[in-house]
Parts: C-alpha cells; structure tokens; sequence
C-alpha cells in the first residue's frame, strides 16, 4: 500500500525556494484598518479519484498555498476579509460558506470529473451559488481542456449551471508561483461577483 | 532438556505487538503483511494478507480483554474516516477488526452489528526465557457473533447520476 501522505511529498528544497514568498509574509505587521479583520470560509470540494497521480497538485497543498496566496493579493472585497479555505471530503454537502462561491477540485480523468459533477449536482440546491472548477493531474492540456469541457457541458446540460473554469494547475515547479498567482484573482474576482451579486 | 514454561502477568506493548507481528500468517494466513507506510498506533496494527480483501485491523492487549475491543474499535473509526481517506492517495482503510484478547471481549456481540470484526484468544507464555505467544482458535458459534454485514454504501457517483447523466459521464 502506498500512502504518500505519510511522507513529505513536494517540499524539497527547489520547490520551496521557488514558492517562498508565498508563505513569508513581507507585509507590515501592523494592520492598516481599524476593524478587527473577518475570517471568511470558502469551501474546496475535493472531487480528488483514487488514482490522482502522486505528481500531480496535492488537496492539502492546494487548499495551503491558495489561502496564503488569497490572503497575499486579494483586493479590498468586502473589508478586507481573512480567508480560510476548508477542504470538504467527496459527497460531503454540508458546507459553513456564507458566499455564494465553492470551489472544487478535481482530478483530471473520468472519475474525477464524475465525482465534481455529482458535488455540483449534490450542492446545486441553493440557487445562488456559484461553482469554480479546477483540476489537476491531466497528462497534458489537451487531456485537461477535454475534462473541463466535458464536465461543463454537462453541468449546463443537466443542471443548467454554469461552470466557471478556473483551469488546469500542475505540482509545483518552475512555473507554479504565477499559476497560483492567476488562480487566486481569478478566484478573487468570482468572489468579487458573488459579494455584489 | 526440560521447557521452562510460565504464563507472563505483564508484558510490554512493543513486546506484545512484535509477537503479533511474528504471528501474523498464524493469524490471518498465507501472505499476511504489515501494510507499509502505516503510523505506528499503541496497541494495534494493520495488516493484510493473501487470504482476505481489503486489511485488517489487529487490536490487542495481554490482559484486558474490553481495552482491546475499545482501542479497535476507535482506530476503526478514526482510520475509516472520510477525513482520513481525503489526503491519502490510494488509500484503503481497514474493513475488519481482529481482536486479540485473553478473554471474549465484553460488548463484542453489540458492536459486530456495525463492524466486521471478531477475536482470537491469545496467551503470553516465557518459554524457557523466551516469550511466545499461544493463539487459542475460538469455537465458531461461542466467538463470532456472526457479524451484521453494514450496508454497503454506495458510492457517491452511484446514488445521484442518471441514466442520461451515466451516459454523458461515461468517457470524456
């Protein structure tokens, strides 16, 4: 059996000297507003398939540096809130997000686009939310555009739901900082629209 | 050369479980394992082997039969979780506990309606210095409360999709 959680995948030295900004924070310390800040919690449904590949992105890394990455550069959305983002366990419905945003993320074959649907289905209940798909593991762009498609079509077929693709986000390497980068203001910027929708 | 044989009273956890350990194709059969990668968890272990599906969580304790069941018992729960499975790739819980006790555990007829488990006696002896350790099989109707098979959980995917949905979902 082969439990790679157990051992501490994708913290070598090259990945973290790539990635170091995003966990030392060179801000002031001191708080520019008044107010106490707000934690806000944002929901990742894990849609992650037994065979989500080792080299592909990790849930408990992805929910870790998003969050960093959210709180590094997210705009001025509704006073300045702190976020946490909380995984969520698959088929899971309860959720505590006060936003109308849950992102899932997916692994990109069959089984994970299946298991994002049925999230999606699962927790389409509530009218307003909105859903933001990411994925991870596809052997290339293609691969993944395909599972993004698929799960889209789908979605709007059967659930009448529009799917905000939030793209493809490989392990760390070279080019991770700025992958992370643009999925956190895209993720900004559908929060963004759900606080003023 | 004479066998000095005594029961052992009291006897270290690591002791104990290195004779599970040892014992483990005596109890589980032909290709029993320890799963790798597993933490290492007082009073229990997880293994597999060639003879059943999925693993087995072993629970035991030389002396305290009920400590035994317990201890499994919680270590079902607490690898079984669905928090437990979310990080882990390929990750298995165990689908069955073995308890290994000195005694029939109280309580085991309660629990095996909502767990597959079942319990083997054991004793500890000190044989000419040595430790060993006597596994007892049980008689079939006095240990094994025949278990109330859980309801098997349909997989998410299985319980909400649609014929239509099936079809659409069926390849990329």
């Amino acid at each position: 059996m082969h439990n790679p959680a157990w051992r501490p995948a994708q913290l070598h030295t090259g990945r973290l000297a790539s990635i170091q900004h995003h966990f030392i924070d060179q801000r002031p310390a001191v708080r520019s507003t008044a107010k106490p800040r707000v934690i806000h919690t944002l929901p990742v449904h894990m849609a992650v398939a037994a065979g989500h590949p080792a080299q592909a992105l990790q849930p408990q890394y992805l929910v870790d540096a998003l969050t960093r990455q959210l709180n590094i550069q997210t705009p001025a959305v509704a006073q300045r809130p702190d976020w946490r983002l909380e995984a969520v366990p698959a088929g899971c419905r309860a959720t505590d997000a006060e936003q109308g945003l849950i992102l899932i993320f997916a692994t990109a074959n069959l089984e994970g686009v299946r298991l994002a649907y049925t999230a999606i289905k699962m927790l389409s209940v509530t009218p307003s939310r909105r859903f933001g798909v990411l994925f991870s593991g596809a052997p290339d762009r293609e691969f993944a555009q395909r599972c993004q498609e698929r799960l889209a079509a789908g979605a709007r077929r059967f659930l009448g739901i529009r799917v905000h693709e939030l793209g493809h986000l490989s392990a760390p390497g070279p080019d991770f900082s700025a992958d992370l980068s643009r999925l956190a203001g895209e993720v900004s910027r559908l929060l963004e629209n759900s606080f003023s929708t | 050369m004479s066998l000095q044989i005594h029961a052992v009273a009291e006897i270290d956890l690591s002791d104990l479980r290195s004779l599970v350990v040892d014992n483990l194709v005596a109890l589980l059969g032909d290709g029993a394992r320890l799963v790798e990668n597993m933490p290492q968890i007082d009073g229990c272990c997880v293994a597999t082997s060639d003879m059943h599906d999925g693993t087995v969580l072993l629970s035991f304790d030389a002396v305290d039969a009920q400590r035994a069941l317990l201890s499994g018992l919680g270590w079902m729960d607490r690898l079984g979780s669905e928090t437990a499975a979310l990080f882990l790739q390929d990750y298995q819980p165990p689908t069955r506990l073995l308890v290994l006790a000195p005694a029939a555990p109280p309580g085991l007829t309660l629990f095996s309606g909502s767990c597959n488990i079942s319990w083997r006696h054991i004793q500890v002896l000190s044989v000419n210095g040595e430790l060993g350790m006597v596994i007892t099989p049980v008689v079939e109707e006095a240990a094994a409360v025949a278990p109330i098979r859980p309801e098997r959980r349909p997989t998410i995917v299985e319980s909400v999709l649609n014929p239509e949905e099936e079809q659409h979902f069926s390849q990329l």
